[in-house]
């Protein structure tokens, strides 16, 4: 078994303003091995992306609060480190590729100059200008842009070919942990096939773990080796693929999530979402957060919060199957 | 080595662009032509022709001899224009430079990290920019004492608070954006940040403020002189001569038309490159 290289336990997130307390996560359990691909899944305001901040000790100063947990990356509770040695991992162990690549370049500098920054910031192997320059026009190359272009602004790029740039900064210092937060949404569906196809092979090519943010459960089984589905701040079921797609056992919210995609096999009229909508992140309900909008609610599901049942790696959030056991 | 090639490369491509600006290059030619002329001004003609007074030249219109005319002391004006230009246009670069520098820092920061540091700068601000801005170099003048080096720090002082808030409005606008917080993912320090990614971004409005303020500091150096709290006479500068041609307005216009031109001339061509600097260091606009 390869080792781990992130592990997040009870992690607790809460955005605390004077006017109201938002449970953005709450008690999540997560862990990644060296050159596994974890997704996360789950609806708008789930708690991915701030997850994924979290990690990168990026939640906004003012409100974020994290006041339980640990996050676990190679050995090092990063949570607990000094703001100066976080900056050190941040683009050089963990980096982050994000939603948007029409807003997340800056549209005065050249590309190169961004793909440059990174590599200038974490130049432990005393490389000089000189290679520096030729790991820019590499790492261009990889991301599948010709090396001549390093000095053209994001404006000259296309949103595909931005988000490439985008990943190439991200990939420069050849990252432990890749997290990608939603990095095909904004792009056109022939597009995101051949980012997420790019990202695939890069990510086996530099044996990068990756965690992969989306709603979009055809990437997942694309590219994931697990998957933890979130559903109001916790993950209501975690597994392999295999586990997610193939096994009988499913948490409520995880059938509803299969049932609201279109199925090529099956005739159907009309899609089967998920009735309701989430609960206000600042008034959780007490028992299980699904309840309310769950088809199999149970008595106990509203008033006791469900504790997760273990098949194997298979690990589900929900009191329907802890009652059978 | 290569970085300084690339830093070149970038200047070469702003200039590049810059050149393509015609009004920018007529402001340009012109700001030259004055700085030459104020540098060479010794050479040109010497200082003590700006303060020599003779009774028989008074109030002489343009001639051969005096090509600007002589005002009520019989000082020709030319020379006066030369040299008042030393301390004109240094009292304008000067000054816009240094409440570029200090309001720009302030502004950067208050919005970069808000929170009660901004709360404390914006307020001192808003205090400053509720004294009327003479009224508030007058008082610093008058407090530190009348010359070049306190009517500076006046005039800068005074000019700071509007720096600020531009310089802070337009941080503000910058830094919500997502590619701060992309920066940020890579380790960038919040200096680095303030210095390559926001300023950068910010820079339009700063630039055109900078140099349409150019005039208006060499407008506030000249009413302080008016009152005989700036530059002491016989010194001559473009704003005391301006108010000393009042009142011959009617017989001997000359007195203030030579001065006015230069302010007017100066001031319009620090506009002039003010935008198309603004312009050149902008790379989405197409060429």
């Amino acid at each position: 078994m390869s080792e781990k290289l992130l592990e997040i336990k009870d992690l607790e997130v809460i955005y605390k303003t004077d006017l109201e307390t938002v449970y953005a996560v709450n008690g999540i359990n997560l862990s990644l091995n060296r050159g596994e691909t974890v997704g996360i899944v789950g609806e708008t305001g789930a708690g991915k992306t701030t997850t994924a901040l979290s990690i990168m000790r990026l939640l906004p100063s003012n409100t974020g609060v994290i006041p339980n947990g640990s996050i676990t990356f190679d050995g090092q509770n990063i949570l607990t480190l000094k703001e100066g040695d976080m900056r050190a991992i941040r683009g050089e162990r963990i980096s982050m590729i994000f939603q948007d690549p029409m807003t997340s370049l800056n549209p005065v500098l050249s590309v190169g100059d961004q793909i440059e920054e990174a590599l200038i910031l974490h130049n432990h192997e005393k490389r000089t200008k000189e290679q520096i320059k030729m790991r820019v026009e590499e790492t261009l190359e990889l991301v599948g842009i010709p090396s001549f272009r390093k000095n053209e602004y994001p404006h000259q790029f296309s949103g595909g070919m931005k988000q490439r740039v985008v990943i190439a900064i991200a990939l420069a210092c050849e990252p432990e942990l890749l997290i990608a937060d939603e990095p095909t949404t904004a792009l056109d569906v022939t597009i995101q096939a051949q980012v997420l196809a790019m990202m695939k092979e890069l990510k086996d090519k530099m044996q990068t773990s990756m965690i992969m943010i989306t709603h979009d459960l055809g990437i997942v089984a694309l590219t994931c080796d697990k998957v933890a589905v979130m559903y109001a701040g916790e993950i209501v079921e975690f597994g392999t693929v295999e586990d997610i797609f193939r096994s009988e056992k499913h948490h409520p919210y995880t059938i509803g999530l299969f049932g609201s995609i279109p199925n090529l096999e099956q005739e159907s009229e009309r899609l089967d979402p998920i009735d309701g909508l989430m609960p206000d992140p600042t008034d959780l309900p007490a028992g299980c957060k699904f309840s309310p909008r769950c088809p199999s609610c149970m008595e106990i599901c509203k008033t006791s919060p469900p504790n997760d049942y273990y098949d194997g790696e298979h690990r589900i959030k929900c009191h329907l199957f802890n009652i059978e056991d | 080595m290569e970085s300084k090639r690339k830093k070149q490369s970038q200047l070469r491509e702003v200039w590049r662009r810059l050149k393509k600006d015609k009004t920018a290059m007529v402001g340009l030619f012109i700001i030259i032509v004055f700085a030459l002329a104020v540098i060479f001004a010794e050479q040109i003609s010497p200082f003590h022709n700006a303060i020599r007074q003779s009774g028989e030249h008074r109030l002489q219109p343009p001639s051969a001899d005096f090509i600007f005319g002589t005002d009520a002391f019989g000082r020709d004006i030319f020379t006066r224009v030369l040299h008042g230009g030393r301390i004109s246009l240094s009292i304008g670069f000067v000054t816009a430079s240094a409440s570029l520098l200090i309001g720009g820092l302030l502004g950067a920061m208050a919005g970069f990290y808000g929170g009660w540091g901004d709360e404390v700068i914006m307020r001192i601000m808003d205090t400053l920019m509720s004294i009327p801005s003479i009224l508030l170099s007058l008082a610093i003048v008058a407090a530190l004492g009348a010359n070049m080096t306190n009517l500076l720090i006046a005039i800068t002082v005074a000019s700071i608070p509007a720096f600020t808030r531009l310089v802070r409005a337009s941080v503000l606008t910058v830094v919500e954006q997502d590619f701060i917080e992309a920066a940020r993912a890579c380790g960038t320090s919040d200096f680095r940040i303030i210095c390559k990614h926001i300023l950068p971004n910010a820079i339009g409005p700063i630039i055109v403020q900078t140099t349409a303020s150019v005039s208006g500091m060499i407008l506030a150096a000249a009413a302080l002189s008016f009152i005989g709290m700036g530059v002491q006479p016989p010194q001559p500068e473009w704003g005391a001569m301006l108010s000393e041609a009042r009142e011959f307005i009617r017989t001997a216009p000359h007195m203030l038309v030579f001065p006015g031109f230069a302010i007017i001339l100066s001031a319009l061509s620090f506009n002039l490159i003010g935008d198309g600097l603004r312009d050149a260091l902008d790379p989405r606009l197409k060429d």
